[in-house]
């Protein structure tokens, strides 16, 4: 046989080989490149972009409802105040009557020549001349007519609505109205809304001018008035009642020429108001401004033990309300894989050759023992719960939610040695693939409140969702110790 | 056309996923591009035979062929990029998974027991004998060679690179190459004698001309 046939019957046999597969082993060579080259899926860039988008405007969000709900406080103050000011406004007539006005008729009804008065220009001269007829239909007494002469003695009896008691005037015209107006008492007019119906004689002062039937023209009234303030001035002997008798003469003077707006002069409106009415104005998101001002904030550290895994994490916890809360936080956890003896136990058990795939600077001739696999995952957890509270210090405490998987690492060690001699120590390390969401965990315990602490004992359960190297099982089961610090 | 499709798909804010056929390797190996988790294992299904197949012959074992199909998958992934769309794509498969085996023989090669050929019987073999000889059974004769024979022997008469390639290759000497080879073919027919007996014994072999390289 020529050594080219010999070669050829080697060749022919050898590529007619076709060794099968299955998916077992598609899926072995799948793992083994997604844990060993950097292969493994694209997350695009638009997709970071619409994350970080919505993570951006979440926290806009809050911060938004945060500025907004402080602000609306002041806005809600302010309006209480102007309601207040409003309300007071309102209510006016009615504590103007009863406090504050006071009518002040004064009729000068001068017989004598006219020339007479201007020259002398003195109240109790006119006085005398005062027609007590004129006042019958009006009820007056000859002491309220001397009164409503002296300015003093008026202002003496007339505590209300005098400088003593330091309020404002006004003018009514009385029943003669016509009369008066047409001797031209305008200001009768703009003061009539002002008055009280209930208004008598005794606490009302006429001020009019009758010179002999002469009818005045509407500037007279000035006159009156300055003519008045002048006798004031002269008859007085105390100057402070007489310098508020000519401020309230002033004030009658402002008043009777600005007859369209009554009421504002009187108002006095309170500056703040203490509180705020309980019928809020609302303005958008009100879900959450209850939320913001009631949400208690925890931190804290915890320990998990459970079937083949031991862990630590900081947490940080929201109260939403009494009832519920939201925990989350960083969890690191150390997952026990399986131990075998030898490699070929391990071959034999997973299939795999352990010196080839772990171990390739070890020798043949060296005894590959003590092999231990163990997983480390790096965790976000994430879970609601429901607190139902036994009494002030004691709760019950139901979770649900989700350990999200940020990184994770397979860690394989073991001794290898040569005849008895002394063992060498060897280790493997990679980083897994991971999937973000792979389980959804239950919680149920309970919950001791000490002061600003929190104690916390909590069975949980895991339910893998998809498929990873380092649960075997589906289920896995363990306890949670958790302590929380109240930081408001 | 396509610059204009890939252009305008650049430009927009998502990408439509590329769908793939297992039917179409173009597709699968454009989203094993994407790192398609489905497409990459679309694609070691279809080719995961034809490695081992490759690996097989240059490896010592099974567990050898596997880490060896490993290697040459991960390689395959990772330099998926370079891969020029006009050749075939399982030469390019074919010729990563040479390399592979070629790496692995000289990582490991201070490891390999060096056999000596000293002692071998040198006999003539017959075309019958070998038909008579299952595939599987003629692999196992190969795999059980030693590791430089077995490289030289695959190298040179499967894969039918030269000498000199070889040589190159492995980082050895062209003569040693053509001397491995055929203390290789040897060792197979002494194998042939020690393991088929009986089919040694039923044909007659002229012993003319079989050391020739």
């Amino acid at each position: 046989m020529r050594t080219d046939q010999f070669d050829e019957e080697f060749r022919k046999k050898l590529l007619d080989l076709h060794p099968g597969t299955d998916e077992d082993e598609v899926e072995r060579i799948h793992n083994f490149i997604t844990s060993n080259g950097k292969i493994i899926p694209l997350i695009p860039w638009s997709k970071y972009l619409i994350y970080a988008a919505a993570c951006s405007s979440l926290v806009a969000s809050l911060l938004y409802n945060y500025v907004q709900f402080n602000t609306e406080i002041k806005l809600l103050y302010s309006i209480d105040s102007l309601k207040v000011r409003i309300s007071a406004i309102n209510i006016i007539p009615t504590v103007r009557t009863l406090t504050r006005v006071d009518t002040i008729y004064v009729n000068r009804y001068i017989n004598t020549a006219q020339p007479q008065l201007a020259n002398q220009n003195t109240l109790p001269e006119t006085d005398q001349n005062i027609n007590s007829q004129q006042l019958a239909p009006w009820k007056t007494s000859s002491q309220q007519t001397e009164l409503a002469a002296d300015p003093d003695s008026l202002a003496s009896h007339m505590e209300i609505s005098f400088p003593k008691a330091g309020l404002n005037l006004a003018i009514k015209a009385g029943p003669n109205e016509n009369k008066f107006g047409k001797s031209g008492l305008m200001i009768n007019h703009s003061a009539d809304s002002l008055l009280s119906p209930k208004g008598n004689l005794s606490d009302k002062i006429f001020l009019s001018e009758n010179s002999s039937g002469q009818k005045n023209s509407g500037g007279s009234t000035e006159k009156i008035y300055r003519t008045y303030a002048n006798d004031l001035t002269r008859t007085s002997d105390e100057p402070n009642t007489k310098k508020m008798a000519i401020r309230n003469l002033n004030y009658l003077k402002k008043f009777s020429s600005n007859s369209g707006s009554p009421g504002l002069p009187f108002v006095k409106v309170p500056k703040k108001s203490a509180t705020y009415s309980q019928k809020k104005k609302t303005f958008g998101a009100d879900w959450l401004k209850p939320r913001l001002s009631h949400m208690g904030l925890y931190t804290g550290a915890g320990f998990d033990a459970g079937s083949s895994q031991l862990g630590g994490s900081l947490l940080g916890e929201v109260r939403l309300s009494k009832k519920w809360s939201f925990q989350t936080g960083l969890r690191w956890l150390d997952i026990i894989g399986d131990q075998y003896f030898t490699a070929e136990q391990y071959g034999t058990k997973t299939g795999k050759n352990f010196r080839a795939l772990y171990a390739p600077y070890v020798p043949q001739n060296f005894d590959v023992l003590n092999i231990e696999e163990n997983y480390q995952l790096l965790q976000l957890p994430v879970s609601i719960y429901y607190h139902h509270y036994l009494d002030r210090n004691w709760a019950l405490r139901f979770g649900l939610g989700t350990d999200l998987s940020l990184y994770s690492r397979n860690k394989i060690t073991f001794d290898y040695k040569e005849n008895n001699t002394s063992f060498e120590h060897g280790d493997y390390s990679a980083r897994l693939p991971v999937g973000l969401l792979n389980n959804i965990t239950l919680n149920a315990g309970v919950e001791r409140y000490w002061n600003k602490f929190i104690f916390r004992v909590s069975p949980f359960a895991t339910l893998q969702t998809r498929n990873v190297v380092y649960y075997r099982e589906n289920w896995a089961f363990g306890a949670r110790v958790q302590v929380l610090y109240k930081l408001r | 056309m396509e610059k204009m499709i890939s252009k305008s798909d650049c430009i927009l804010l998502f990408k439509r996923k590329n769908h793939f056929s297992e039917q179409d390797l173009s597709s699968v190996i454009l989203a094993c591009k994407e790192r398609n988790p489905q497409a990459q294992r679309c694609l070691i299904r279809q080719f995961t035979g034809y490695a081992k197949s490759i690996s097989l012959r240059y490896a010592a074992n099974i567990q050898e062929a596997e880490e060896l199909i490993n290697d040459g998958f991960l390689k395959v992934f990772v330099n998926l990029e370079k891969y020029d769309h006009s050749q075939p794509f399982k030469a390019w498969l074919r010729k990563i998974m040479i390399n592979t085996a070629i790496d692995y023989y000289r990582k490991n090669q201070k490891w390999h027991e060096q056999v000596s050929m000293e002692g071998v019987e040198i006999s003539d073999c017959s075309s019958d004998i070998l038909s008579e000889i299952s595939a599987q059974e003629i692999l196992t004769l190969v795999q059980r060679l030693p590791p430089a024979y077995r490289m030289a022997f695959t190298l040179f008469v499967i894969d039918g690179f030269s000498h000199k390639e070889i040589a190159d290759m492995l980082g050895i000497q062209e003569g040693t190459s053509k001397s491995n080879l055929r203390d290789a073919r040897r060792k197979l027919q002494a194998m042939i004698k020690i393991y088929y007996p009986h089919l040694y014994q039923l044909y007659h072999w002229p012993n003319r001309g079989f050391n020739a390289n």
